[in-house]
């Protein structure tokens, strides 16, 4: 019996620990998922059933809320789409994602590479993809010319949180460790390690860097904390239920899965501006040169335009973001990595590169970059 | 976006293929602790009645960090208020000729059940919570702060009762030595 049990005073008698012992290794009857799966199966059908004429009228009674709520984005000048525009339904999508064989191809995989089983690829710095693996607690950049790793750069003991994510500032790499003692390390990419640590209390679960600051949400605390990233000195703490994605700007937008909103921070004096309702548990926030996108938890994405605070959500199931040369690219939960059309928010080119099973996405030394489960791919996105 | 997260957030918007595949990891597991917890019969129903639940609930999840230990909120749930059920019968049953029951024979499966409920279970000592906290420690490996969260409980509360139950046990086992 191991594992991450704490040490009891009293362990279990024997015959306790041997009738334990074989409760762990019972397995469960061949046909037990087949019972689940045509259970639920059934729970579906009946389900379709009921809800059949209640989506025809209900579209109708969400575009109609949906109105309603944009009137009240519109209402208080600090709180654009609050509390009210949050619960308020968005529009079902319009249309269905178009087949991906029908669409001009986005490009094509340039190269390919190895990886090994606990790399994550996490972000670009310096022109190049950057991976981290939190069981080992290293990271790794990717020589883009070779298609090589350089060697890994260790910022936290092995076995920490499984989460380890990674932000630039043009200088230094950040990263946010989970450790206590050391919130988040700055790694120098030429010599190859850490050059500064800096203790915030926190459990990062988003990174962000840029203008000279280093952004860390802590989705535990409910807490935006915004740094000085040439001195490590604290500057914002902000309060925000849940946050998780941050992308740094002129202004910072941070995604709040605990309000179900996107919220725009002043970087200078920490407040927040204003805040937009979306749909559930958004976790990725990306700014392109027209819109804001935002990756809600069930996949899907909404573009915000910034002038009219309009949501508007596509069709297509994405699981990952990324913005290359001002343009919206999106990885699909079908592995397929597609260009964004801003009007219809579906793809307009894209690209299968595996049957299931991409993670992640980055777009650096003017191509991007996506990983399945042992595998790195590199696209060459294709000419305008 | 790790491929777990991705099948839930898939699995939340109807996709029953993703579902499959997230029911299929966690299916071992929660057989284990339902079969620990109620025994290998019933523990089936409960595993089966833990995932069609969790298909049924699972659009409400917010936290995709949280499914398992919200699969193990149902599942321990559903296991407790067995449990809590099953005490309650034997009170009534305790002590009586079933057979002097009119209606009610040997063969009966209220009697069987009856039966049954002393068979080889080590963990009957245990009360429910008590049960719950310690299958959740040693057979799933679940830290005392998991636990806790699993179940609804304060960790000193989670802590207490799995000082209580280990008591038991060692009374039981002395007990059981010493006869």
């Amino acid at each position: 019996m191991t594992g991450n049990r704490q040490v009891i005073e009293m362990p279990p008698p024997a015959p306790v620990r041997r009738h334990v012992d074989a409760l762990r290794r019972a397995e469960p009857p061949t046909d037990l998922l087949d019972s689940v799966m045509a259970e639920v199966e059934r729970t579906r059908q009946v389900g379709q059933l009921r809800m059949m004429p209640i989506v025809v009228g209900g579209s109708l009674a969400a575009v109609a809320a949906a109105a309603i709520g944009i009137a009240v984005l519109f209402s208080s000048p600090d709180r654009v789409g609050g509390p009210d525009a949050t619960r308020t339904p968005l529009p079902s999508p319009a249309s269905q994602p178009a087949p991906i064989r029908d669409l001009p191809a986005a490009g094509s995989v340039e190269a390919t590479a190895p990886i090994g089983p606990g790399q994550i690829l996490t972000t670009s710095a310096f022109d190049a993809p950057w991976f981290a693996d939190p069981a080992a607690g290293t990271i790794q950049r990717l020589d883009p010319g070779s298609m090589t790793f350089d060697a890994p750069i260790e910022i936290r003991p092995r076995g920490g949180p499984p989460r380890l994510w990674l932000a630039s500032d043009g200088e230094l790499l950040w990263a946010g460790t989970g450790v206590p003692g050391r919130t988040l390390v700055a790694v120098d990419p030429e010599l190859g390690d850490v050059v500064r640590e800096v203790d915030l209390g926190l459990a990062p679960f988003w990174v962000a860097a840029g203008n000279g600051m280093v952004w860390v949400t802590d989705r535990e605390r409910d807490l935006l904390v915004g740094i000085d990233a040439s001195t490590g000195a604290e500057l914002h703490r902000v309060s925000i239920a849940e946050p998780t994605g941050v992308h740094v700007g002129e202004t910072i937008w941070v995604a709040s899965a605990g309000d179900d909103e996107v919220m725009e921070v002043d970087p200078r004096s920490g407040r927040v501006l204003r805040a937009i309702g979306v749909p559930a548990d958004p976790v990725q926030v990306v700014r392109s040169a027209e819109a804001l996108y935002v990756m809600g938890g069930d996949a899907r994405i909404v573009a915000i335009d910034l002038a009219s605070g309009v949501t508007r959500e596509g069709p297509r199931t994405l699981v990952a973001l990324a913005v290359l040369a001002g343009e919206p690219w999106a990885l699909s939960a079908v592995f397929d990595v597609g260009l964004l059309d801003p009007a219809s928010l579906d793809f307009s080119a894209a690209l299968k590169i595996g049957p299931g099973g991409g993670e992640g996405l980055v777009a650096a030394a003017g191509s991007l970059w996506t990983i399945d489960r042992d595998t790195l791919y590199r696209i060459r996105p294709a000419p305008p | 976006m790790r491929a777990t997260d991705t099948d839930i957030r898939l699995a939340q918007r109807g996709d029953a293929a993703a579902f499959e595949r997230l029911a299929g990891r966690q299916l071992t597991g929660l057989y284990r602790i339902a079969g620990a917890m109620v025994g290998e019969e019933d523990g089936r129903d409960v595993v089966q009645e833990t995932l069609v639940t969790a298909w049924r609930e699972l659009p409400r999840l917010r936290r995709v960090d949280r499914f398992e230990s919200w699969l193990r909120s149902i599942c321990m749930n559903r296991c407790r208020n067995l449990l809590r059920t099953r005490s309650r019968r034997p009170s009534v049953l305790a002590g009586l000729d079933l057979s002097s029951l009119p209606g009610l024979r040997a063969d009966d499966p209220m009697a069987r059940l009856h039966s049954d409920w002393a068979t080889d279970d080590m963990l009957e000592v245990l009360r429910p919570d008590e049960r719950a906290v310690f299958v959740l420690h040693y057979v799933d490996d679940r830290s005392l702060r998991e636990i806790a969260g699993i179940l609804d409980m304060k960790p000193g509360t989670v802590k207490t009762k799995l000082h209580a139950g280990l008591r038991r046990l060692r009374d039981a086992v002395a007990s059981e030595g010493a006869a």
